[in-house]
Parts: structure tokens; C-alpha cells; sequence
């Protein structure tokens, strides 16, 4: 019984006019931040969070529900049309989004992305209402040692992901790594490779990072490369994929929005690392695994449809443990807190009509995001018209704006100028810049776990092996690896990427 | 004819009183601008992101301060290098008592720890009002078995070295807290710590670690729904929000009173005057009852008293935490 009433309170609240204009406003800022690289929902939530401060808790949740997951679409967007992805969860859509517009197939990958988003919106949406309680068990019982073997796992899967030379991207991952290692070590407080900076204390930012690796760095490749001309503008011929471009994607979207479902659950999983992933699978379940980073189709709908479902499933353990899984999350944790609720398993008791009228909104975004999608691509493929010396002038100063927003101060922009240059040099080197990216988010996490489950096993590496869960991920990243690392398999690997280059 | 020149006289009069007035204010301007304090919107830098209990409390506080002196008084976060961004940028602020910082315990731990950081939150910075107090709990794995202090420090010298206790990040309050609650137990025990309060608070829950001391906000959602057991309060006297709960040194491990708070302070040069103004102005406010109980609700008492009381305040917690650090064995930076 609960399983109508709880849904149709929420939507008594979520389709009221009011509810209604602020998810409005929420998606179409959200979009729209993720077409623009630089400014992300982190940067946006906060910066709009003392509005919450007037609005009542519903609304101002919905809204800034609404810029996170909308964001995902946006996202999508720039990354297929420009290769400058918006969010760092449409790093992996710009592989083969953009490969298909320079194929000419820019509004078939548009609509796509679109459309396996909103397939994944609407069905986490679902997931989040019905599973709420069960995936929030899977979650609370990871402890240290599982989330140690967790980021093995993800490094390995980085190493898998990346083009071209193996080697390259193990030595990308390390230097990811490496960078991560900046800050204060979490478990005796001292200062590493902070080299009397500050604002390095606590590591270097990752926004920062992200931004100087890939719009920094392309707008130099892309100045460096040519002169004077407007970026590549593929003629969209049809918004609609052709059949057998929707048969592909509609398998990859079902496959995404399952695995970005459950790595949204997961903390410090999220949207990222969720498209990822589900890129990493589509390429293993293809019969033609050369397609990709050759413009294949269910590199688009899987990430798609996976970082959106990992948006809204990340949802679940903040609010029925009031466990953030990311900086998203956090945020907004603050912004329940800042109208006096305290989230945790209780919220879903104390406040059942924020609880599912959040919820409920979520699927009232999905309806509002095709809307705003579908029809506005159009517009979306206006912005690219712009030639280059007014686009990417005003590329960096969003990112500017974006990168001063983040703390409010310079640095960042020093550190993404630093790192836009090193990215160039890399591109040129071919070597590839996720990899990197992805070592330096999981490496921090990876010696904290390491770190703290060998000072709770006392110095005991078997801890490891002994917790099952945590042995049955280290199996599997093992075995991927044995895959990847097998002569035979591996030249075949790398006829695969020569071919396609 | 009549009517006009007696308008231009009025209007002449007029004039010169608005002269003559322009001219005294301009005479005693230094004299007026404090008396007048504040003429232009002030600063409030604050050393963490938007969100947290402390942001939302200074965000009430300057809500009301507005409503009460007329000017706007802007929450800056500065978050960053465990509050050196924040105090930089308050350093290069104006003296006049247009720019405050927000000081916390953590500035007396840092006073031993980086002794060579300047500036100051001590030394360059005077205090301006006492805000608000908050203490720690000691709260419990339900797994671990341990339902009180007595409970905890039995088991741990039954089994030395076995017990592990959670904190958050090396050098913060809770984990020197942590530290000095070993010592002052005569007891054993790992310390772990975790990234963030909601991750100590889950690790806790799971029964990853045995206890954790954590300020009382971060906990009091996990104390609620009974995924944590709550056994101590860390002040010397009971906690208003949870006054049914023994204190730590009730439960015998004496002396412990420890808890975390928030003060004003201001780079040194404010008059007097403002210094006055502002002190009496935010202690009015904090025992405003909406304030009040705001306040309580996420576990933050008002710290009453002068400029004289936060820098008792800090003179006492640089000496406890000093003895903790030296202890310990901590690594200074230098």
C-alpha cells in the first residue's frame, strides 16, 4: 500500500505550480552549466545555496536536485558538439560522441544521449523509490577494507579504459597518483608536496585540475592547430538516430543505467565514475569493440544513461543514512540542515513529503529535461556557430569564473593554466588525460582505506583477502587485468586501437 | 513679492544650518565614524565552506546584526589550508572593525602545531566577542557491547592495544580530545581516523571502530535513529541538549573538559568603541530566543562574556592542547 501512497504524496507536492517553476529553474540552470565547461553543479549549488536560506526546504531541494541531474544532460551536450566535456562525467561521451558529429552524426549522438538519459532518469527515479532501503544496505556495510579493494578495482578499470599504449596509461595513472598525493597526509597531518603553498594544503582542487586538462589544453591544441577558422561544425542532418543506431543504443542504455544505478549508491562513486564504467563494459560486450573511440553509438547511450542514473541514485545514502557520496551530496546535506533537518534514515519518517517529493521530482525533471533537450538542441548547436575568437574567449572566462567561484580565490586559475599547458604537452605526447584524472581522484581514497584498514587489522595485509566481499572485487580486478595484460589479448588490444587511430 | 522673498530667506536659513551641521560633523569625523560604527557593510570571513552548523550560525547571527545596526554584514567563506586562507585574507582586512574573522578552537591547536604560521590568529588578531560553545559526545558502536565511559575503559585495560577509537582528521579537536581521553583513562587504544564526520559516523555504526568522540552536531543524527549509542558528554557540566547523558568525568575518567567554540576576532587597531559595540551587540543576539534555539537544535550553546573571556579561553586551551601534542609525539611543522 505504501508503495502508492508514498509516491502519489510526493507528487502532491512536486506537481504543484510552484514546486513545478522551481525544478524548472533548476534543470534549465543545470543544463545549462553543463553545456558551459568550467561551471559545474558543485560551483552552482553553492553558489545558490543561500537561497535556500529564504525558500522552503522543498522547493530549494528540488531545485538544487534539479541543477545536479540536469547537469548530466548538459554535460553531454558540449562534450558531443565541441569534445569539451562540461562535467567530468561526459569525459568518456566526448570518445565517441564527437567522433560521430565529426562523422556527421551530431544530432543522432545528441538525441541519443538525450534520450538515454531520460530512458536511465526515469528508471532510477524508480530505483530510488523502491530500493531506497535495500541499496542503502549494500552501501553501509562496506567498510574500509571493501573500499580499499573498490579503488583497486577502478585503477584497473582507468588502465583498461584509456587508447593507444598500455604502458602510457599505467604511467598516467601513477602521475594521477602522484598529484594526488599533494596535501595533508590524512593520517599523521603533516604537509606533502605543498612546497610552502597554502592553498595546496588541501590538495590540489580538482575542478582545477579537470579544467586545465581538458578545456585549457584543447582550446591550446585547437589554437595551436588552426588558425583563424570557426571549430569543426558537423552539419546536422537528422536530430533522429537511424534504426540501426537506436538498436545499438538501446541495449547500452538499459546496461548503463543498471551499472550507474549501482555505482551511484556507492560513496565516492558517483556520476563520473559511473560512465566510466559503463564505457569500460560496452566496449566488453561488443562484438565490435573497434568501434569504439571510433564513433560507436553505445559509447554514448551507455556513460549517458549510466551518469544520469548515478546522479540520482547517489541520492539514496544521503538521504537514508545521511551519508554523502560526493561534494554534490554534501552540499546538499547543508542545504536540509540549513532548514533544520538533520538527514539520516529518519527523514523518510520525520519529513515522508520532502522525502518523496524529492523523489517525486526527480521524475517531473526527466519530463521537463526531454522538453528542454529535444527541441533546444537546436539552439545548443547555435552556441557552436560562434566563431572561435569570440566562443573560446568566452569558454575561458566561464571557466575563469567558474574556477575563482570554487574558493573564491586566484589560485585555482594559476593551477588550471599550469595544468592546461601539461595537458597540451600530453595530448601531443598521446597521452591521454582520463586515466590520469581518475588516479587522482581514486588515489587519495585508495591509501586512506589502505592506510586505515592495515591500522585496524594492526599490520595484517590478509585483511584483505579475508573479508569476502572485499576478496571478490580484488578477483575481479585481478582478472580484468590478466585480460587486458595476456599477450594474445593484449595484441589484439592494441591492433584494435592502431586501427583505430 | 512678500511670500517669495520670505521663502528665499527661509531657504537661505536652511542652507546655512545644513552648512554649518556639514561642518561640525566634518570637525568631529574620527569621533562620529565610531560612534556611528558601521557606516558601510561588514565582512564576516568565515575558515569553512557553506553548509556547516558553524556557517549556518554565523549566517543567523549576521542576519540579526543587520537588523539591529542597519548595514549589511556579508559571510565570506574562505575555506582552506585548516583556516590560513581565511585568516590571510581577514590580516589584510581593515582595522576599523569592518572585517571579522571567525575564530575557532582549532586556532589554539595550530599554535603548537605550526608554530611559525603567520599570521596569527592569536598574536595579529584581538578577540572582539565570544559566540558560541559546543561539546563533544563520546558515542559507542552498537556492536562494540560498550553502553558507558566505565564500560569502555574496563574493557580496554582488559585488553590493551585492542580498543580503537575513530576521529576525524589528525590535529583536529576531536582527535587531540581523543588523545587526552587515553591519557587521562590511563588506557591503550588505536586511533583512526576517517576523512569526514559522516564517514566516522558510519564507520562507527558498522563497528568498524569501537567508539569516537565527535562534536555533538555531526553525531546527533546517528544518536537519534540509534545507529550510535551515546554515552558521554565531554564538558564538566551536563550538555543542555542531552542533559539525560553522564559526563565523562562523572563516569570517572577526570579531569576532561573539553569542548570546541567560536569567537569574533578582528586584525589589531579596532577603537574601542566598536570593539564594545559589536561585543554587546552579538550577545544580545545570541540569547535571542529564536537564536537560542536554533543554536541548541544543532547543538551550540552561547558563549557569553567579553573580549577578556575568549582570550582567557585561548590562553587555556593553547596550554591543554599543548601538553596533548608534546605528549604525543606529534610532528610540528616548522
Amino acid at each position: 500500500m505504501d508503495l502508492i501512497a508514498n509516491p502519489s504524496l510526493g507528487f502532491s507536492h512536486a506537481l504543484e505550480i510552484k514546486n513545478i517553476l522551481f525544478c524548472f529553474v533548476g534543470v534549465l540552470l543545470g543544463t545549462a552549466i553543463g553545456v558551459l565547461p568550467g561551471l559545474g553543479p558543485l560551483a552552482t549549488i553553492s553558489m545558490l545555496l543561500p537561497l535556500t536560506y529564504a525558500l522552503d526546504p522543498i522547493s530549494s531541494l528540488i531545485m538544487l536536485a534539479g541543477i545536479y541531474y540536469g547537469a548530466q544532460y548538459g554535460g553531454s551536450t558540449a562534450a558531443i558538439l565541441v569534445n569539451l566535456p562540461g562535467e567530468s562525467s561526459s569525459v568518456v561521451t566526448a570518445i565517441d560522441g564527437y567522433k560521430m558529429a565529426q562523422q556527421g552524426r551530431a544530432g543522432a549522438a545528441l538525441a541519443i544521449a538525450a534520450l538515454a538519459s531520460v530512458f536511465a532518469g526515469t528508471v532510477s527515479t524508480g530505483v530510488v523509490a523502491a530500493f531506497s532501503p535495500i541499496l542503502s544496505n549494500v552501501a553501509s556495510s562496506f567498510g574500509s577494507t571493501e573500499y580499499f579493494s573498490l579503488m583497486v578495482l577502478g585503477l584497473v578499470a582507468a588502465v583498461i579504459l584509456a587508447h593507444g599504449s598500455l604502458l602510457k596509461a599505467i604511467c598516467m595513472v601513477l602521475v594521477g597518483l602522484i598529484l594526488g598525493c599533494i596535501g595533508v597526509d590524512a593520517s599523521s597531518g603533516s604537509y606533502r608536496f605543498t612546497f610552502g603553498f597554502l592553498e595546496l594544503s588541501s590538495g590540489l582542487e580538482f575542478v582545477a585540475l579537470a579544467m586545465g586538462m581538458f578545456a585549457f589544453a584543447d582550446i591550446i591544441s585547437t589554437v595551436a592547430e588552426k588558425t583563424g577558422s570557426g571549430p569543426a561544425i558537423h552539419k546536422i542532418t537528422s536530430l533522429w538516430p537511424n534504426k540501426k543506431e537506436f538498436d545499438a543504443a538501446a541495449p547500452a542504455a538499459v546496461r548503463g543505467t543498471l551499472i550507474g544505478s549501482v555505482l551511484g549508491v556507492l560513496p565516492g562513486g558517483g556520476a563520473a565514475l559511473a560512465s566510466f564504467a559503463a564505457y569500460t563494459l560496452e566496449k566488453r560486450v561488443s562484438r565490435e569493440p573497434r568501434k569504439f573511440g571510433n564513433g560507436a553509438v553505445e559509447g554514448v547511450a551507455g556513460p549517458e544513461a549510466a551518469n544520469n542514473a548515478a546522479a540520482q541514485t547517489s541520492f539514496i545514502p544521503m538521504l537514508t543514512l545521511g551519508l554523502p557520496s560526493n561534494g554534490v551530496m554534501a552540499l546538499m546535506m547543508g542545504a536540509m540542515m540549513i532548514n533544520n533537518i538533520s538527514p539520516g534514515p529518519q527523514v523518510m519518517t520525520t519529513n515522508p513529503d520532502l522525502f518523496w517529493a524529492l523523489i517525486a521530482s526527480m521524475w517531473v525533471g526527466n519530463v521537463l529535461l526531454v522538453v528542454l533537450n529535444l527541441p533546444m538542441v537546436g539552439l545548443w548547436v547555435k552556441l557552436i556557430t560562434i566563431p572561435y575568437k569570440v566562443l573560446y574567449p568566452a569558454i575561458l572566462m566561464f571557466c575563469v569564473v567558474g574556477l575563482y567561484s570554487i574558493q573564491n580565490q586566484t589560485f585555482e586559475i594559476y593551477i588550471a593554466a599550469i595544468f592546461g599547458f601539461v595537458g597540451y604537452l600530453l595530448v601531443r605526447m598521446k597521452c591521454e588525460p582520463a586515466p590520469l584524472l581518475l588516479g587522482f581522484i581514486l588515489g587519495p581514497m585508495l591509501e586512506e582505506n589502505l592506510r586505515r584498514t592495515l591500522q585496524l587489522s594492526r599490520g595484517d595485509p590478509w585483511i584483505f583477502v579475508t573479508h569476502p566481499i572485499s576478496a571478490g572485487i580484488l578477483l575481479v580486478a585481478l582478472a580484468l587485468l590478466l585480460v587486458t595484460v595476456l599477450p594474445q589479448i593484449r595484441n589484439k588490444r592494441e591492433e584494435v586501437f592502431s586501427e583505430a587511430e | 513679492m512678500n511670500a517669495s522673498s520670505q521663502f528665499s530667506r527661509r531657504r537661505f536659513t536652511a542652507v546655512v544650518v545644513a552648512m554649518s551641521v556639514a561642518a561640525l560633523a566634518g570637525f568631529s569625523a574620527p569621533a562620529m565614524a565610531q560612534s556611528k560604527y558601521p557606516t558601510r557593510p561588514v565582512t564576516i570571513i568565515l575558515p569553512f565552506g557553506t553548509g556547516g552548523v558553524s556557517d549556518i550560525a554565523a549566517r543567523l547571527i549576521s542576519e540579526k546584526l543587520e537588523d539591529s545596526l542597519g548595514q549589511r554584514f556579508l559571510v565570506d567563506n574562505q575555506p582552506g589550508a585548516g583556516g590560513a586562507v581565511a585568516t590571510q585574507k581577514a590580516f589584510k582586512g581593515d582595522k576599523e572593525g569592518y572585517t571579522l574573522l571567525n575564530m575557532g578552537n582549532s586556532a589554539t591547536i595550530r599554535r603548537t602545531l605550526m608554530p611559525n604560521q603567520k599570521p596569527d590568529q592569536i598574536t595579529d588578531f584581538q578577540p572582539i566577542s565570544p559566540v558560541a560553545e559546543f561539546g563533544l559526545v563520546v558515542v559507542a558502536s552498537p556492536q562494540s557491547g560498550i553502553e558507558s565511559v566505565q564500560d569502555l575503559v574496563k574493557k580496554a585495560k582488559a585488553n590493551p592495544g585492542k580498543i580503537n577509537i575513530g576521529s576525524v582528521a589528525v590535529g583536529s579537536t576531536q582527535h587531540l580530545s581523543s588523545l587526552l581521553f587515553a591519557t587521562v583513562a590511563g588506557i591503550k587504544v588505536e586511533i583512526v581516523t576517517y576523512n569526514s564526520t559522516p564517514e566516522l559516523m558510519g564507520a562507527v555504526a558498522r563497528g568498524e571502530v569501537d567508539v569516537a568522540l565527535e562534536i555533538v552536531s555531526g553525531a546527533m543524527s546517528p544518536i537519534k535513529t540509534k545507529q550510535v549509542k551515546l554515552i558521554a558528554t565531554t564538558r564538566s557540566k551536563r550538555s543542555p541538549v542531552y542533559p539525560d547523558t553522564p559526563t565523562v568525568e562523572e563516569s570517572g575518567v577526570a579531569p576532561f573538559d573539553v569542548s570546541s567554540w567560536n569567537s569574533y576576532v578582528a586584525p589589531k587597531g579596532v577603537p574601542d568603541q566598536v570593539k564594545q559595540k559589536l561585543n554587546a551587540e552579538i550577545q544580545r543576539i545570541i540569547d535571542q530566543p529564536d537564536i537560542r534555539e536554533k543554536m541548541l537544535s544543532f547543538g551550540m550553546e552561547p558563549f557569553h562574556g567579553g573580549p577578556d573571556v575568549v582570550s582567557q579561553r585561548i590562553q587555556a586551551d593553547v596550554a591543554k592542547w599543548e601538553s596533548v601534542i608534546k605528549a604525543s609525539g606529534m610532528p610540528i611543522e616548522q
